[in-house]
């Protein structure tokens, strides 16, 4: 018996401790490093840093920059959050409830921006948004509109609406997909026993469809939140670099400059662990808010 | 009956908007493709038209001068290392730490899936530092590792899922037949699983092939760089050098795969991420 227990522990080890150590010192050291880094002033380069206390967070609060980025994420979870998820559940309702044969053929072609390189999307949406010969200032000349063109990514006015446009367009199909699964989950009797009794589409998703996937959204919404605000910073670095004169900065763009650019290594961090916890607190606030709502 | 006839109009009307729908997703890709085939001067003639003639010197341009075709080479190569150890490595850990009935299973496995919730890019800074001691920036090697590191957490995770619906009484069946656990692992679990290692394998897959952030922060010398990496310093020089067409065919090149790989294996690829999104 004894050996059994020996030979399974040995068992045990081998195949785990190969993946534990990589895991471990690529990915949960570098994140608690986080929270030792944010408190010295290291440049990244020499040997020795001081430990400088809450300085680097002192510097964080007053800076413009960082309240600008900060805000651009803001509009980015608020604005992109709205349109993903007022278009996302739209399309899983119409593609679920809807007597399309062809369903399915939607489902899969929705969730293609899914699949993407990030750098590939990148690189369609500034040939749509190129103000010289872009499809979309193109597509306002044809339409007789062209009073509308800009330099879509180069003015401070629309790069952000135009960055959101990219996100959303991006992350629809994948909120879709999500509440398809959800709607599925909910039984058919239940929309039929609705249409008998003449409810009409608009009040079976404000009393089936909604609170059934209630628990969905929460999570998708969390799961939003998250990107948006650490997510969104491959869209920005690959697309405009933060620009036009930090137009489009946001928080995780801001923080990788500071760090690699500017040499700020303890800066950045701290600009990083200022995240998290503002994430992490926004998304007690959300579960604590619905769970309240759930009691009721 | 009343009902059908009633929703033919609104099924109609629903069949528009989803297929201008379509439209928005599939006709930026769609243009890519076929601008890709265009010479330069037909391009900026009209960026709409279709291509008189398919151009295949642009893709012969971006592959060697552009050093694309490397690109491809070294994205692939580390792609394919990546996606064997991470299969072999979450494999063998999932199945050690569900199946062996250690009290150490569990919480090793939470572990794991608490790296789900870390964001790369929060941790940027100690992850180069971390590179720098050992010697690993600039080196493919070290994206490597970086990348079955971050794909290990997904992997374990979507495998533990699926280790729990296989039933103990196969393996017991093994031991009784005087297998021991290695031979049981091998012979009997791992070719249950292929099911879900598939899942792990294309998830690891798009995840390494489309990767920017790590390869941008690590990776400084272009005979090093991905094909992610290689295409945004491609659409940089475009400033000076205006070879539009090349740069279409270096974006073609790199979507390309994914989506082949997509429509071979779209259930995989939206079950895995649906089930990781809502319990991760």
């Amino acid at each position: 018996m004894k050996s059994t227990i020996a030979k399974k522990r040995i068992m045990f080890a081998i195949c785990v401790i190969p993946a534990l150590a990589v895991f471990l010192y690529f990915v949960a050291v570098p994140f608690l490093e986080t929270f030792y880094y944010c408190f010295t002033d290291w440049n990244g380069m020499t040997k020795t840093y001081n430990f400088i206390g809450f300085k680097n967070f002192e510097k964080i609060f007053r800076d413009k920059i960082f309240w600008l980025s900060l805000k651009n994420n803001v509009k980015f979870c608020v604005w992109g959050g709205l349109l993903t998820f007022g278009i996302g559940i739209f399309n899983a309702v119409l593609i679920t409830q809807s007597n399309l044969k062809e369903k399915n053929v939607y489902k899969i072609l929705f969730f293609i921006p899914q699949i993407l390189s990030i750098v590939a999307v990148a690189a369609i949406w500034k040939f749509i948004y190129n103000p010289e010969w872009g499809i979309l200032n193109g597509l306002l000349d044809t339409v007789g509109l062209g009073t509308l063109k800009h330099t879509w990514l180069g003015e401070k006015s629309t790069v952000v609406g135009a960055l959101i446009v990219v996100w959303v367009w991006i992350s629809v199909g994948f909120y879709m997909v999500l509440f398809i699964a959800a709607i599925e989950g909910i039984s058919k009797d239940v929309f039929e026993a609705a249409t008998i009794d003449g409810a009409s589409s608009w009040q079976q998703f404000w009393t089936i469809t909604f609170p059934l996937i209630a628990e969905t959204t929460k999570t998708c919404v969390i799961f939003f939140l998250i990107n948006a605000f650490t997510g969104v910073y491959s869209l920005v670095k690959t697309m405009t670099e933060g620009g036009p004169a930090h137009g489009s900065e946001v928080v995780t763009s801001y923080m990788y400059n500071q760090a690699f650019v500017r040499s700020k290594f303890g800066l950045g961090t701290a600009m990083g662990v200022t995240m998290v916890v503002l994430v992490a607190i926004l998304s007690a606030i959300l579960l604590i808010a619905t769970r309240k709502k759930d009691a009721e | 009956m009343q009902k059908k006839k009633e929703n033919s109009v609104a099924t109609w009307l629903i069949r528009i908007y989803t297929i201008l729908f379509s439209v928005t997703i599939l006709f930026p890709l769609i243009w890519v493709i076929y601008s890709s085939f265009k010479t330069n001067q037909e391009f900026f003639q009209d960026v709409w038209a279709l291509p008189t003639a398919l151009q295949l010197d642009n893709y012969v341009r971006a592959w060697e001068k552009a050093s694309i075709g490397r690109y491809f080479m070294n994205s692939l190569m580390i792609t394919v290392i990546v996606v064997i150890v991470v299969a072999v490595m979450s494999s063998m850990a999932t199945y050690a730490c569900t199946r062996l009935g250690l009290k150490l299973g569990k919480p090793m496995v939470m572990l794991f899936m608490a790296g789900l919730y870390i964001p790369t890019v929060l941790c940027l800074v100690p992850i180069y530092v971390q590179m720098k001691n050992l010697g690993l920036v600039n080196s493919k090697w070290g994206l490597v590792v970086l990348y079955i590191a971050s794909n290990l957490p997904f992997s374990i995770f979507i495998l533990s899922g699926f280790y729990a619906t296989v039933p103990k009484e196969l393996e017991e069946a093994a031991y009784i037949d005087g297998c021991g656990y290695f031979a049981t692992y091998a012979r009997v679990i791992l070719p249950i699983t292929k099911p879900a290692m598939a899942t792990v394998s294309i998830f690891t897959f798009m995840g390494s092939w489309n990767e920017y952030v790590l390869a941008n922060m690590l990776i400084s010398k272009p005979e090093n760089n991905t094909l992610p990496v290689g295409l945004v310093s491609l659409q940089t020089a475009m400033e000076h050098v205006s070879d539009w067409t090349a740069l279409l065919a270096g974006i073609t090149i790199l979507f390309i795969p994914m989506l082949l790989m997509y429509a071979l294996c779209q259930k995989y690829i939206t079950s895995g991420m649906t089930a990781g999104a809502l319990k991760g």
